[in-house]
């Protein structure tokens, strides 16, 4: 889980047409999403840009945004990994 | 959730009232002053911008309306005014406990139910046509499809449907019973949330309750009183307001917006898109008993260039926001089958957004199909000014709707 940011960095993208500014990401993983001022969430840092690394945090918010506007890829390989397809 | 208790309007009399669909809505503005029933002042937000705010700005809360300092929002405390369920805490507090039902309520979790909602569906239309033109749908369908749906999910197969939604009304009264009824129909009511808990602990299941107490005490922390608001706050909500909606929805489907009805029957994704219409555009109760969903602010904040002090009462007036012509343009007959141009409040935003509103969709959009499509002449047998309502309740929808094939 903790890989640091080489070649198992990930990005996570927020689907900005489902989010409903829950805010539950921005308090699961705040090092890595936060709200923005139009009440939606957005990555933060690397997380949008080169990629970092997948924390616990960062996983939970994925699994549990209520409507599945999250979506991490591998930063190196763009394949998506979660959730799954 | 506590502002719609109302003395007067809709909720009492016999005197026929215009369906939802035809509701006039606040014409949106900035922030205004009113009242509570209660006589407290709240600021009606109405505008499409401004009740996103409402609900997704952390300066204001649902749990600062249970304060010590707030002012009175309710005249006869119903389920909603349960300062520990879920609706009413706030911050990390509640995402704990949303966390342990949310995995079970996401769109995909969701998704595996559709053949077994749909196979619900079947059975209640294969009973309806036995029973044979005319017909109440209301009886057939709308109301026994919501609790069948929980029911499974849930795991309460026993669950007698006259009980439940006995305790459901009173849960969700407004003025139709006294405070002594309510409080009796409660106690009753988390009597069996307790003794169904009781049971799953002993003898687990593949059903959400079941899943539910696996995550609490994962989590160590979540109360058995939480526990028990939540598994009888899931029955309530999955019953009242589907029902409603798909109550509601019928009569303007098989009424002023009856050129549609064959296009439901055609696809499911056409289906999917009305379903979203109707849940934008038709609001499940009359404004004197939902200014709009309450919130508290926890400091001053300017929400529509608007300064509103902190402790203030907030109504985010979402059938409003639902309409705002900033935003929607067109009626929504020629709008029916069309994506939403902006996102509908009908289900909240926010971290409280409603949890049930995938499982929710699912159900409505399954229930307009499928009945289309098996029933194709539907149509109501009665003028819209003579249907029979349910009155008194947070929702209105009709009692009863004549029906013929
Ligand atoms: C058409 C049907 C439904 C409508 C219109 C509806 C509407 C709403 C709204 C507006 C809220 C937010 C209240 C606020 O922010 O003040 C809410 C919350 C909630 N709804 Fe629904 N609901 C529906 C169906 C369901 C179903 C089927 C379930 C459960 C199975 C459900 C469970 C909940 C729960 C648990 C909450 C509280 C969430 C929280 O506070 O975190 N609802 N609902
Ligand atoms: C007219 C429509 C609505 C009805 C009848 C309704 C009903 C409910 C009910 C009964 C619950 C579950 C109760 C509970 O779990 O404590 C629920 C979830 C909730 N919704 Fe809706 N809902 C409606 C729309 C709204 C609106 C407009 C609000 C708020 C202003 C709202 C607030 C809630 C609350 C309080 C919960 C409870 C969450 C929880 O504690 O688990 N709902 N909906
Ligand atoms: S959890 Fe999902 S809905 Fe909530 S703010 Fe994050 S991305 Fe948006």
């Amino acid at each position: 889980m903790t890989a640091g940011a080489g070649a198992d960095a990930v990005v996570v993208r927020v689907d900005r047409d489902r989010c409903i500014g829950s805010g539950m990401c921005a308090l699961s993983a705040p090092g890595s999403l936060a709200l923005g001022t139009d009440g939606l969430a957005e990555p933060v840092a690397e997380y949008g840009t080169d990629g970092a690394e997948l924390t616990m945090g960062l996983a939970e918010a994925v699994d549990f945004c209520p409507v599945e506007a999250l979506t991490l890829y591998s930063a190196r390989g763009g394949y998506r990994i979660a959730p799954a397809e | 959730m506590s502002a719609e208790n109302s003395a007067t309007g809709a909720g009492t009399g016999t005197a026929p009232l215009i369906p939802l669909h035809c509701l006039r809505h606040l014409e949106p503005g900035p922030p205004r002053l009113a009242a509570l029933p209660t006589g407290t002042p709240v600021w009606l937000v109405s505008r499409h911008t401004d009740v996103r705010q409402v609900l997704t700005d952390p300066r204001l809360g649902r749990a600062p309306l249970y304060a010590p300092d707030a002012p009175p929002t309710s005249l006869t405390p119903n389920i909603l005014d349960d300062p520990q369920s879920l609706l009413n805490i706030d911050g990390t507090e509640h995402q704990r406990l949303r966390r342990t039902v949310q995995r079970a309520f996401t769109p995909r979790a969701i998704a595996r139910w559709r053949p077994w909602v749909a196979s619900v569906i079947e059975a209640l239309i294969d009973e309806l046509m036995d029973h044979g033109s005319p017909a109440d749908i209301v009886t057939a369908y709308t109301r026994p499809l919501p609790v069948a749906v929980i029911s499974r999910l849930m795991g309460l197969d026993g669950l007698d449907g006259k009980r439940l939604a006995h305790w459901s009304d009173h849960a969700l009264s407004t003025t139709a019973y006294s405070a002594e009824a309510i409080g009796t129909a409660m106690a009753e009511f988390a009597g069996f949330g307790a003794a169904v808990i009781a049971e799953r602990r002993a003898d687990p299941g593949e059903d959400l309750v079941t899943s539910l107490l696996a995550a609490a005490a994962e989590d160590g922390s979540i109360t058995e009183g939480q526990l028990v608001t939540l598994v009888i706050g899931l029955v309530v909500a999955g019953h009242e307001t589907t029902m409603t909606t798909l109550g509601n929805a019928l009569v303007y489907l098989l009424g002023d917006g009856r050129e549609a009805w064959q296009r439901l029957a055609s696809d499911e994704a056409s289906a999917a898109a009305a379903t979203e219409q109707l849940l934008r555009a038709v609001p499940l109760g009359d404004a004197d008993h939902l200014p709009g969903l309450l919130r508290r602010t926890v400091e001053d904040v300017e929400i529509g260039g608007v300064v509103i002090p902190a402790g203030s009462v907030v109504a985010a007036d979402t059938g409003a926001a639902n309409v705002d012509p900033e935003v929607f343009t067109g009626d929504l007959l020629t709008e029916l089958f069309s994506p939403l141009a902006a996102p509908m409040y009908t289900f909240g935003a926010g971290p409280h957004h409603c949890l049930g509103a995938w499982l929710a969709r699912m159900e409505l959009e399954l229930a307009l199909h499928r009945l289309a499509r098996r029933l194709p002449s539907l149509r109501l047998t009665e003028p819209a000014e003579e249907i029979d309502w349910r009155r008194g309740l947070l929702t209105r929808s009709p009692n009863s709707l004549q029906v013929a094939w």
